[in-house]
Parts: C-alpha cells; sequence; structure tokens
C-alpha cells in the first residue's frame, strides 16, 4: 500500500453518496470486529480558495465535516473524514479504509471503489457538459471608438 | 500506530466531569479526589491520563520527563489531544513528571509579571498519598489548616514548593497523580513540614 494509493480510495469515499456506500457495503457482506478509537465527531473545517483559482487564497467560509477512527483487530487503523454530519456514513468509511490495507483489499475495490469512482467521473462529466452548454463567449468585432 | 488506544468512551461527559474534579483539586489544595474514566495511556496512571486528554489540546505543549517519554504516550497524546511535544523544559505549559524527576522547576517557563498565569503547569505521578511526610498546608482554599501525605515526597522536593510559594505571584502550580487520585498544590499554598508548625 501506497500513499497515492490511499489517499484515491479515501477521496472516492468521501465523495460517496451514503446510501450508495450503504448499499454497496451491504453487497460485501463482510462482518468484522473493529474497535472504535475514536468516535465520529463532527466540527467545522475552513474552506479556502483562490479567485479565479489561481489569485491569492482566501477564507470562504467553513464547512461541516465528521471525522473518525477506528482500528481492527490485526492492527489496521482506518481514518474516515467526510463532509456533513453523517456519523454512521464516516465510520463505515473508516471501516473500508482499514479493510483497504487488508487481504480484502483487492475484492473492495472491484466491488466498492471503482463503481463509486466510475460514478463520480460521470456525475462529474454531466455536471461539465451541463456548464459547458450555457457558456457565453464575450468577444467584439469592432470597438467603435477608433473612429 | 499500535500503541494507540481508545480514549474517553463518552468524551464530553467525561472530559466535564475530569475538568470538574481537577478545578475542585486545584480550588481546594490539597484535597484529594478520585479522577478515573476506565482508560490510561501505560505508563500513564488512570487519572493522569484523563487530566492530559482533558486539558492538553492543539494549542498547548507537553513536555515529557524521561521515564514517561515512551512512544505509547507519545503516540496517544498526539493522537487524542493533538498537542505539541516539546524537548526542551521552557516550551512546555504542561509538564508530566514522575515524582524522582520532580526536581528542578526553574527549567520550566514562569510567565513575568504582568502574565504570571504563562507558567508551566506540572503534572506529577505519585505512587499514593497518605503515606510519607505529613505536610501542613495553609492559604487561599484552605479554612484553616489542612494536611497532605506524599509517599516518597524528599525534603528537598518540599523545600522546593516552599521556594515556589516565596515567589508569588509568580510560580508553579503542580497536580499530583496517584493511579487514580489527584491532588494539587496552587502557587499560592503554603506547605510546612508538620514538625514546623506544631512547634508553634
Amino acid at each position: 500500500m501506497n500513499t497515492e494509493d490511499r489517499q484515491a480510495w479515501l477521496s472516492t469515499l468521501a465523495h460517496s453518496q451514503p446510501q450508495q456506500l450503504a448499499q454497496y457495503w451491504q453487497q460485501l457482506n463482510l462482518t468484522t470486529e473493529y474497535e472504535v478509537l475514536r468516535q465520529p465527531e463532527s466540527g467545522l473545517a475552513q474552506v479556502r480558495g483562490r479567485m479565479g483559482g489561481s489569485g491569492n487564497a482566501f477564507n470562504i467560509g467553513d464547512a461541516t465535516m465528521t471525522r473518525a477512527v477506528i482500528r481492527l483487530p490485526s492492527g489496521e487503523m482506518g481514518v474516515g473524514y467526510v463532509l456533513g454530519r453523517d456519523h454512521d456514513h464516516c465510520l463505515r468509511i473508516a471501516l473500508l479504509d482499514a479493510l483497504l490495507q487488508t487481504q480484502h483489499h483487492d475484492n473492495i475495490q472491484q466491488a466498492v471503489i471503482k463503481p463509486l469512482a466510475s460514478a463520480r467521473q460521470t456525475n462529474l462529466a454531466q455536471a461539465r457538459a451541463r456548464t459547458q452548454a450555457t457558456k457565453v463567449d464575450f468577444f467584439t468585432l469592432v470597438r467603435g471608438e477608433s473612429e | 500506530m499500535n500503541h494507540i488506544t481508545a480514549s474517553f468512551s463518552d468524551p464530553v461527559h467525561s472530559a466535564q466531569q475530569s475538568f470538574r474534579t481537577l478545578l475542585t483539586a486545584i480550588a481546594e489544595p490539597g484535597t484529594i479526589h478520585g479522577l478515573d474514566q476506565g482508560m490510561q495511556f501505560a505508563p500513564l496512571g488512570a487519572s493522569l491520563t484523563a487530566a492530559t486528554l482533558t486539558l492538553c489540546d492543539n494549542t498547548t505543549s507537553v513536555y515529557l520527563s524521561h521515564a514517561l517519554n515512551q512512544e505509547s504516550v507519545r503516540a496517544n497524546l498526539v493522537f487524542h489531544c493533538g498537542c505539541t511535544l516539546v524537548a526542551e523544559p521552557y516550551l512546555a505549559d504542561f509538564a508530566l513528571l514522575t515524582l524522582a524527576e520532580f526536581t528542578n522547576m526553574r527549567e520550566f517557563k514562569i510567565g513575568d509579571e504582568a502574565q504570571p498565569q504563562l507558567n508551566c503547569t506540572f503534572f506529577v505521578q505519585v505512587d499514593t498519598f497518605g503515606q510519607g511526610t505529613h505536610l501542613h498546608l495553609q492559604g487561599p482554599g484552605i479554612q484553616t489548616t489542612r494536611q497532605l501525605a506524599i509517599a516518597k515526597l524528599t525534603d528537598a522536593q518540599v523545600a522546593m514548593l516552599q521556594v515556589n510559594h516565596q515567589q508569588f505571584p509568580l510560580g508553579y502550580d503542580t497536580f499530583f497523580f496517584s493511579k487514580t487520585q489527584v491532588c494539587a498544590l496552587a502557587r499560592s499554598t503554603q506547605v510546612d513540614k508538620e514538625a514546623v508548625c506544631t512547634s508553634q
């Protein structure tokens, strides 16, 4: 396991819809014991942005988020960070993160991460297409003041 | 990573109860209070663990003495409290020590006349209360006098506490922790060995 892979699946999990993740988790039909090291707790994270994507960073505002940490009996620690206040969702993410570090990795990648990632790609592409359709290009043919 | 143990099972209420206990302990110096939330980061006892979880956060820096500076303690404090661990005594807001290592307060920051609250607070892990030399306490929070005995507290340490009181309003506040109990001595507490005060 390397850091980039873990970042990728945590990002996918964090962007997943709670109902959809719950459904995939049920279909996996995995049961495991685990210890909750950090109970799910909701708090605020400051969101920063840059004007036009390239200006100076400024604080846009705060976003509600929830985090949790669990540990499997075999010692792997799983963390869950997700926007919103869905504690079950957050625990599920932490559990999947821990299980992805075990021999269940390939199974979960196939059954959960891949479909979630492709669903997200589809959603992003649709949103992009919707936005693109309303794009207006401003340009001037003749400016008039030269006469 | 595997050194990490679970924190308070009920974070909000456990922290509130612990805070109330610590506040009462320092408000009434020399009184002994039970403090046990059912978990510990060994070698820290249950009471010291609860106090650390309650008072230390990402705005405080913590010094661990040689005997307590173990991976199990470091990993848990960083994970659960988010505090900064410092190796230099003069940077610490809280210092965790065993009683045998409680020998030199002056290494730690004491604040200044304008801001005497910026001192380091000591968390000293002791074996037990009720044994050893009986100390005779007077000062704010004590109606007349109060007695306290801390096992294995040496004469030099008593002298150090007396010097500490003399520099009031500067000075250090000290919490003593047995496994499941806590007791505090504020800088305003006058400490005498019993022999001195019974001689009238």
